[in-house]
């Protein structure tokens, strides 16, 4: 996995790329909670690279969240495939996590 | 239909006795296949051989691009990663809870922070309809309850291939349907490849997708459910109509075996 | 009909397999429990420190009232059987000498030894004898960890610290015993006793018994482990395995002890 942070007009995106499984999940949430240290208002997730998304990448952005509703802070997932939306809806937390389809309806709402 | 695990030309022996004569059959991938059969079929000892805790004398067992037949110890540790085993008895170990019990394969083999885990372990236990459980040790909960813990941490790492042995084992019916109904929804949710090892023919009717039948170390039957019911061999009938095996003696081989010679 | 010869070389030859087989998975328990306490730490396969943390709790601190005890009486029965002789040649003060050698040398390691065999030898054999009956041995396995760094490490550290850390208490309590016996009941003086005792052991009584103590903590844990991993069938098994683990134990630790102080008494 590869993670990379995007400048977007002033809003962070993350984009990591390949598969988000137990062995590259550590290291997105130190990416995440460094973000989420210097309490970022609103952090973006872009999921369009992303092929594959396991139980303790899910865990991560569980995690990331938590952190983030304490602050008043927002965790946008944008751009997810077909598949990882699936696993969102397994775990029941499609209804949970912000998701949209591309970046400029994230920062709109 | 993609093979997940192919078997071949397996033989094994305990001791001086053949427990599974060239037994020869492929997994189909992202299914449940049921092993069925007998007492004494030798579906147990195939069950420890695709978990690797047996090696075969000859064969091979073909799965995740490998031989795990031959595989040492170092290379089959990374196949063991992607397997989850539920054990008849389930297995916990009773010096942890069952948050532990969970949280143990994570701990050997990932580098997760504690909070990730935590969350994961509550994942897991939800899933198997254990939610508040985390602080029970094994010895606390029933026996359908140590088995859908069983379950849970058989899923801790998201394996690719799911393997019970005798499920419903010492469960009353209504918690073995339990059970059964558990394995269905994981399969429909998860894109893993389920075995079960049963002699539970209920339980094969709700489950299966596939059957493999063993009887006397030879694989008799592999297909699907339908091609099941619909089989006239001998064996397979018995075993479906629940008839008992009748021994006819000759009045000659009577003689003998009570004559002791 | 097999003839009496063939029954009887037959004989020979099953227990002599059943002997080297024996002895063969006996010294693959040990390599391999050596491999994961020693060597595997320095690849990056870190001692599981809790888990032995609380196998010393189990095995040390959990025995310490006992092994007083067992010392205490040990030192005043030393004490007066060493009077019983030496009255006769009037050589009281010598009972401080005999106390305090024989305790070190010989006496504290080896009833240290017995005592743990039977509480935590004991216990190692049912463990793992119990959890080899449940499949927990097997399930272990399948999650890709090794039963022996898992289970046996955390016991072997934790009776190699803590056997000899025992046999120093009973050291120091059985020699303490002898003295109030001596001080009482053979109304020795007290600074003369503890002069004599000073004068009479030298360091290398005490380590000679420790390195024996440190030995035995190895054997009792390998004979425990050893008997557990061999459990097959239910817990009717587990409870003769556990039996076989203390004898097997006791046995072993006064072989080693013979061994050990024929070197000692040779070689140094």
């Amino acid at each position: 996995m590869k993670i990379d942070i995007v400048d977007y007009k002033g809003h962070l995106i993350i984009t990591p790329s390949g598969d988000i499984d137990m062995y590259s999940s550590p290291e997105l949430r130190s990416e995440l909670m460094r973000l989420i240290t210097k309490k970022t208002k609103a952090l973006y997730v872009d999921f369009r690279n992303v092929s594959y998304i396991d139980s303790s990448g899910i865990a991560t952005f569980v995690e990331g969240l938590k952190k983030m509703k304490l602050y008043g802070g927002r965790l946008k997932l944008i751009g997810l495939p077909e598949g990882i939306m699936e696993i969102f809806r397994f775990s029941k937390l499609d209804n949970i996590f912000e998701i949209y389809g591309n970046i400029d309806d994230a920062v709109g709402s | 239909m993609e093979t997940a695990i192919e078997i071949k030309n397996l033989v094994t022996h305990y001791g001086d006795v053949k427990v599974l004569k060239d037994v020869s059959f492929s997994i189909p991938k992202g299914k449940t296949t049921v092993i069925l059969g007998g007492s004494g079929s030798g579906k147990s000892t195939l069950l420890k051989h695709l978990i690797g805790l047996l090696k075969p004398t000859t064969g091979q067992i073909l799965m995740n691009g490998g031989d795990i037949a031959v595989m040492n110890e170092q290379e089959f540790n990374e196949v063991r990663k992607r397997i989850g085993v539920l054990f008849q008895g389930a297995a916990l170990l009773n010096s942890l809870t069952v948050a532990d019990n969970v949280a143990l394969p994570m701990r050997e083999h990932t580098q997760l922070e504690e909070s990730t885990m935590q969350v994961m372990i509550r994942m897991k236990l939800d899933l198997v309809g254990l939610s508040g459980f985390e602080n029970y040790y094994p010895s606390q909960l029933s026996g359908g309850m140590k088995k859908r813990a069983g379950i849970a941490r058989a899923m801790a790492l998201d394996p690719a291939f799911l393997f019970f042995d005798e499920p419903s084992a010492g469960l009353d019916p209504i918690t073995a349907a339990g059970l059964d109904e558990l394995i269905l929804k994981l399969r429909q949710a998860f894109k893993m490849t389920f075995i079960v090892v049963t002699h539970e023919m209920p339980s094969v009717f709700k489950i299966a997708d596939y059957v493999v039948m063993l009887d006397r170390g030879d694989a008799v039957f592999a297909g699907t459910l339908d091609e099941l019911r619909a089989s006239d061999n001998e064996r397979i009938r018995m075993f479906l109509e629940r008839r008992s095996e009748k021994e006819v003696y000759s009045p000659e081989d009577y003689f003998r075996i009570i004559a002791g010679d | 009909m097999l003839s009496a010869a063939e029954t009887f070389f037959g004989f020979i030859g099953r227990n002599a397999i059943r002997l080297f087989k024996g002895i063969h998975d006996a010294s693959l328990l040990i390599n391999n429990t050596f491999y994961w306490a020693f060597l595997s730490p320095l690849k990056g396969k870190p001692i599981r420190v809790k888990a032995t943390i609380y196998e010393m709790v189990k095995v040390g601190y959990n025995s310490v009232p006992i092994v007083s005890v067992i010392a205490l009486f040990v030192g005043i029965i030393l004490a007066l059987q060493s009077a019983y002789q030496l009255k006769r040649v009037g050589a009281m003060i010598y009972v401080a000498n005999l106390v305090g050698v024989s305790l070190t040398r010989e006496l504290a390691p080896i009833l240290t030894a017995i005592i743990v065999a039977g509480r935590s030898g004991s216990s190692f054999a049912a463990e793992i004898g119990s959890m080899k009956s449940a499949e927990e041995i097997d399930a272990l396995v399948t999650m890709g960890i090794n039963p022996i760094r898992f289970l046996v490490v955390p016991k072997l550290i934790a009776m190699m610290v803590m056997l000899p850390a025992l046999t120093m208490i009973a050291d120091f309590i059985g020699i303490l015993g002898g003295f109030l016996l001596s001080v009482t009941e053979l109304q020795l003086n007290p600074y003369n006793y503890i002069q004599q005792t000073m004068n009479a052991l030298v360091i290398k009584d005490i380590v000679t018994g420790l390195i024996k103590a440190l030995a035995f903590g190895i054997v009792i844990t390998i004979v425990g482990a050893y008997q557990g991993f061999k459990v097959e069938g239910g817990a009717e098994e587990v409870g003769r395995r556990t039996t076989a683990s203390v004898v097997t134990s006791i046995f072993l630790v006064i072989v080693f002890d013979l061994f050990f102080t024929m070197l000692f008494y040779f070689f140094a």
